[in-house]
């Protein structure tokens, strides 16, 4: 199994050594990290407006740029966390806490080099999990029926919405729950029954993932860019960039444990980058040697969170391809992209096509190494991108967003989606409700819908085999703890168990020490 | 204190919201039980289309029910606007930016595209936006306003240009 695994990845692998299809890898990748780069215009936004850009081509070339795209955007995003002190996607928000300071201190080429070489290692981990996991996961989907199907789903929205509104979980299972409505609107997958059209023909065919999101996601990064005036780039040299071994060989650990717990984060659903770059610098914190330097230019929380977030990019395609459900909000345009283009992920893609597992892969791996070659050059050329006035910039990303939403199913009606979304996103950000639930509502809606219906046919109305059912169970017990664990009686009733806990193993110690003494 | 101001309009930001979630939610549950269950076609009526938006109708609802009991606690139904937080907002340039990106974007997607041409319409809204933004919020670049309207023009007929002709020849779309 394993030697055969090998073997398609390495077709593919040469499959893509093509001039064409390396020369797109560069452009692809050396866009995102542009797109990164720039405050406000996120991988989302950039992986989505792509997609509108590519849907001509065929279905590998076009993901292979998606996939290009999202790499270069996270790490990209880190170099004006470095230099700016903005993160350029929310993903690089942890790296500008030592970043910029390192930056202050005139080491900015050293910290583009450590974040630089931090995301290649994360993205290679990612990777090698990426093609160890998905062939198992995929395969103990098989067994998943209507009724675990149900609860992924859920399962889906409550986690992302308590994992991306942390301060207020009830805002994101609220997103969550909407995005779901939102992918009941139009013609429902059973019965071919048309809902909540109202008798206008174009709602019919459902609201498309892509004006939604281009609009939810693009319009509140626009609008939040031109909030202000300008941005400061800081006046740093920047001499050495490409690091020396030795200071990488002394966070062998910080990164392999980055890697690792990068990927996992990226593969719960609808979690992200952004979370999985907090998640490794907490975690390089309490473990560090010398924590006192987190927060004031330290390499090691530095590589921590680079190494995170670019792990998470290829954790957050391992249920993207194993059980269709995206593992972040660009993972989602990812999925909603290999739709458009025929290729349908999910438990049976190892069964039905194995070796488009083997080829994205293949395609983070070109992304992986174009990512370090272009990170590690040009570094001076790329950042004069930040002075480019946001009043330039801005008018032609909207034009792109509007185009963009028209041009996969040529309809007016999708700008109409779009600029509906546009303001929703908006309201919302400014309201504290977070976007990437709602999103990945959409998406889960479908599998939602048919498959509750399904399963309650199957059991006949009989609500037990949601729950008696032994991965079905496991999965509410998940959603039911998710849910549960974040109000606030329930923490109240934890800490109060854990004091009388605590009192009760002293009345213990104290009985056992003080009985020698009284005999 | 503008911390707790804040928190004070976030709970009356709550509790509106409460409210119009709430009659959604029971607008969602009314239409889906309203649905037909297509007896005419046999189907099981556990599979009816009305039974997934109904449930998450419900589900928004007991969501937006405790969104509205945390925001009346905390007062959030005070729904004065302090004149003075108010007119400080207005005044922000911070407020203005917005309001005028919110605005052109508006007339540029539902007002000009698919009523003029397209290639037009962007056009204008290039221009226009690159203008408004340049000559309405000066930065402290130096440049003359003549130079910033060639540059605005340039830019405006480039970008109009090249994406008409890279959607409808490379693309083969049909603008809108």
């Amino acid at each position: 199994m394993l030697l055969q695994g090998i073997q398609l990845f390495v077709q593919e692998f040469v499959g893509f050594l093509h001039p064409r299809i390396l020369f797109d890898v560069i452009w692809a990748t050396q866009l995102g990290m542009i797109v990164g780069m720039l405050p406000g215009l996120t991988a989302t936004m950039g992986v989505a407006l792509m997609t509108t850009l590519t849907f001509h081509l065929p279905a590998t070339n076009a993901v292979l740029i998606l996939m290009c795209m999202y790499i270069g955007a996270i790490y990209g995003g880190g170099r004006t966390a470095i230099l700016l002190n903005i993160p350029g996607t929310p993903a690089n928000a942890a790296t500008a806490v030592d970043g910029h300071p390192l930056a202050r201190a005139g080491r900015a080429g050293e910290a583009i080099g450590i974040g630089t070489t931090g995301s290649f290692l994360g993205s290679m981990i990612g990777m090698l999990l990426l093609a160890t996991f998905t062939p198992v996961i995929g395969r103990f989907a098989l067994r998943f029926q209507s009724f675990e199907f149900f609860w992924l789903a859920i399962f889906g929205v409550v986690i992302s919405g308590n994992l991306t509104a942390p301060k207020d979980p009830l805002k994101g299972w609220i997103a969550g729950f909407l995005g779901l409505f939102v992918a009941m609107i139009g013609m429902e997958g059973i019965h071919a029954h048309v809902r909540f059209s109202f008798g206008y023909r174009p709602l019919s065919g459902g609201i498309d993932l892509i004006p939604a999101m281009v609009g939810a996601f693009g319009f509140s990064e626009i609008v939040s860019m031109m909030k202000h005036v300008k941005v400061e780039v800081i006046e740093t040299k920047i001499a050495r960039v490409i690091p020396r071994l030795k200071t990488i060989w002394g966070f062998r650990r910080t990164i392999t444990r980055s890697g690792v717990v990068g990927t996992f984060v990226g593969a719960i659903p609808g979690v992200g980058e952004d979370i999985a770059a907090w998640v490794n610098y907490d975690l390089a914190m309490r473990s560090s040697k010398k924590p006192e330097e987190f927060g004031k230019g330290s390499l090691e929380g530095l590589i921590a969170s680079e190494t995170g977030n670019n792990a998470a990019v290829a954790g957050a395609m391992i249920p993207v391809l194993s059980l269709a459900i995206p593992g972040s909000a660009p993972a989602a345009v990812l999925l909603a992209a290999m739709f458009i283009h025929g290729v349908r992920p999910g438990p049976l893609i190892m069964v039905e096509n194995p070796a488009f597992v083997s080829s994205v892969v293949a395609m983070v791996m070109l992304g992986t190494f174009a990512m370090l070659i272009l990170g590690l050059s040009m570094v001076k050329q790329i950042v004069k991108v930040l002075l480019v006035p946001r009043s330039k910039l801005m008018p032609i990303v909207f034009t792109l967003c509007v185009i963009g939403a028209f041009a996969i199913n040529s309809r007016t009606f999708d700008i109409g989606v779009m600029v509906v979304f546009c303001l929703l996103g908006f309201a919302m950000r400014d309201m504290d409700y977070p976007v990437a639930p709602m999103v990945l509502g959409i998406i889960l809606g479908d599998i939602l819908d048919t498959n509750l219906r399904r399963a309650l046919v199957i059991s006949r109305g009989d609500l037990t085999p949601f729950l008696t059912r032994p991965i079905s169970f496991v999965l509410f017990l998940i959603v039911v703890l998710s849910l549960v664990s974040r109000t606030w009686w329930f923490v109240a009733a934890r800490k109060a168990l854990a004091a009388q806990i605590v009192a009760l193993l002293r009345k213990l110690r104290d009985a056992v020490f003080s009985k020698p003494n009284n005999g | 204190m503008s911390d707790r101001t804040d928190h004070g309009s976030m709970h009356r930001a709550d509790f509106v919201t409460g409210l119009v979630l709430l009659a959604f939610s029971v607008a969602v549950v009314v239409l889906s039980l309203q649905m037909s269950r297509l007896e005419h076609r046999g189907i099981n009526p556990l599979s009816a289309p009305g039974v997934v938006p109904g449930l998450l109708g419900g589900v928004i609802g007991l969501f937006s029910l405790i969104l509205l009991g945390r925001a009346i606690r905390n007062r959030g139904y005070r729904l004065g606007i302090r004149s003075d937080s108010a007119a400080a907002f207005v005044r922000s340039p911070a407020a203005s930016r917005i309001t005028v990106t919110v605005a052109w974007c508006l007339i540029y997607a539902w007002g000009l595209v698919g009523r003029i041409d397209y290639t037009a319409a962007t056009f204008i809204f290039v221009l226009g936006f690159v203008l408004i933004f340049e000559l309405g919020f000066p930065d402290e670049r130096p440049s003359s306003v003549r130079r910033r309207v060639v540059v605005a023009l340039i830019e405006a007929v480039l970008v109009a240009g090249l994406v008409s002709a890279v959607f409808r020849y490379l693309f083969l779309v049909s603008l809108p």
